[in-house]
């Protein structure tokens, strides 16, 4: 996830400089993420596969309602990004949830619980900046660049945590190792 | 879009943030509780170990008691038995005093390992009960050895588990061993009363020459007294001093409080 990521953030970036639109990839991306998210959703909650099955599907019509109605992908798919964002938030709360029940030791010193509170924060703090997007960006763009940061920074703080949990799981052994 | 405006996600950003707060606290709280009762579940886990293995060692100790009484008692004195009858016959021929005694030594020895291997067959725990064993090898103490005895039972005294009373007994015959062996003693008290329900509580007393426990070298003897009390539960303890005698109290676990 980490790599793909940086590919994407690496290529919006190319994108941008390149005098083009770079929301398409993002869109795309949003998509992968959201299913990566609840493949390791599906790591501590097997029993829920068919729900998260259903889940990926419903956030993935999601999106192509929101193309339809949008009619191009030159902007963010803000009401597809919510709908995926509201069902990872609701996932990683579940997956934290099952996880503090299930390990016998520190919550902290679980791979899984930093990957998790990191996608959990990372969305929670995208969904009030993206439903206010269309509208600000339609009035003032300058402070919709300025808050634009706010992603920036859970982005960051997100993938900081990714990288900590990908450390503890390196060092401790395999991602639902159970000690 | 204005200032107000932008309030609206500012507060459902700040909700969002004080949401997750208390979720991580929460998370924090149900972790700590599962840790908790996983250590019980250790625990628990390590007791059911440790009997698991006591039950074990007390049944290969059992059978290997069952086993040597039986070789005892079937071929040892089998072999002894062919040999008094070889003795028999032959003191039926010729009057020979020493050769009597000698046969009536070899008649006393049968006698003995029969004993023995009656005593090693822990299945005999199930017909006769810790009291009966004890008055036994009171009255036997008292025959052979010519040092008396004073048994006092107690009232309502409850049968044991075979398992525990063959424990409990071993303790009472190391106890009385070390009596006859060590203390110079005349006089041996048993007292056998109830400890609660289910379990029986016993003292063995002499009024020999003592010890001072904090100078005497613990051995294996004394060692192995308080480990198997303690594979049942009980406790044992030894109240003696120099020229004050020494008296055993093995207590059940509802003596122990007591």
């Amino acid at each position: 996830m980490l790599f793909a990521a940086l590919t994407v953030e690496i290529a919006g970036q190319a994108l941008r400089l390149t005098g083009h639109f770079n929301a398409p990839i993002y869109n795309l991306f949003t998509m992968i993420e959201f299913a990566l998210v609840l493949r390791i959703v599906g790591m501590v909650r097997p029993q829920d596969a068919w729900w998260l099955t259903a889940s990926l599907l419903f956030g993935a019509g999601m999106m192509v309602v929101n193309f339809v109605q949008q009619g191009h992908l030159e902007f963010f798919l803000v009401h597809g990004i919510i709908a995926q964002s509201a069902l990872a938030i609701i996932w990683c709360s579940l997956a934290l949830w099952t996880l503090a029940q299930r390990t016998s030791r520190p919550i902290w010193k679980e791979p899984l619980f930093w990957f998790f509170m990191g996608t959990l924060l990372y969305f929670a703090g995208i969904i009030p900046y993206l439903g206010f997007l269309v509208p600000l960006y339609e009035h003032d763009q300058p402070l919709s660049r300025l808050l634009y940061r706010i992603i920036t920074v859970v982005a960051i703080t997100r993938y900081l945590f990714t990288a900590w949990a990908c450390h503890l799981a390196q060092t401790q052994g395999s991602w639902d190792d159970e000690r | 879009m204005n200032g107000e405006d932008l309030m609206l996600p500012i507060l459902i950003a700040s909700g969002l943030v004080v949401l997750m707060v208390g979720f991580v606290g929460l998370l924090l709280v149900v972790n700590s509780n599962r840790r908790v009762s996983h250590r019980a579940e250790l625990a628990e886990l390590h007791q059911q170990q440790a009997r698991a293995v006591i039950d074990a060692q007390r049944e290969a100790t059992r059978q290997t008691l069952i086993d040597l009484g039986r070789e005892l008692h079937d071929n040892v004195g089998q072999v002894l038995s062919v040999a008094k009858l070889g003795l028999d016959n032959r003191l039926n021929a010729v009057n020979d005093p020493p050769l009597a005694a000698a046969r009536d030594a070899l008649a006393e020895g049968i006698n003995e390992v029969r004993r023995l291997g009656h005593d090693l067959n822990t299945d005999i725990w199930q017909r006769r009960t810790l009291v009966e064993a004890i008055r036994a090898e009171a009255e036997r103490v008292e025959r052979v050895l010519r040092v008396k005895v004073q048994l006092e039972l107690g009232d309502g005294l409850p049968a044991q588990p075979p398992d525990t009373m063959v424990l409990l007994y071993r303790v009472f015959q190391v106890i009385l061993a070390n009596a006859l062996n060590h203390s110079r003693s005349g006089r041996i008290t048993i007292k056998v009363w109830a400890g609660g329900t289910d379990d029986v509580s016993f003292s063995v007393a002499d009024n020999g020459i003592g010890f001072d426990p904090a100078t005497t070298k613990a051995n294996a003897g004394l060692a192995n007294i308080h480990q198997r009390c303690a594979l049942i539960g009980y406790t044992a303890e030894c109240r003696t001093a120099p020229g004050a005698g020494c008296t055993w109290l093995i207590l059940a676990p509802h003596d122990q409080n007591n």
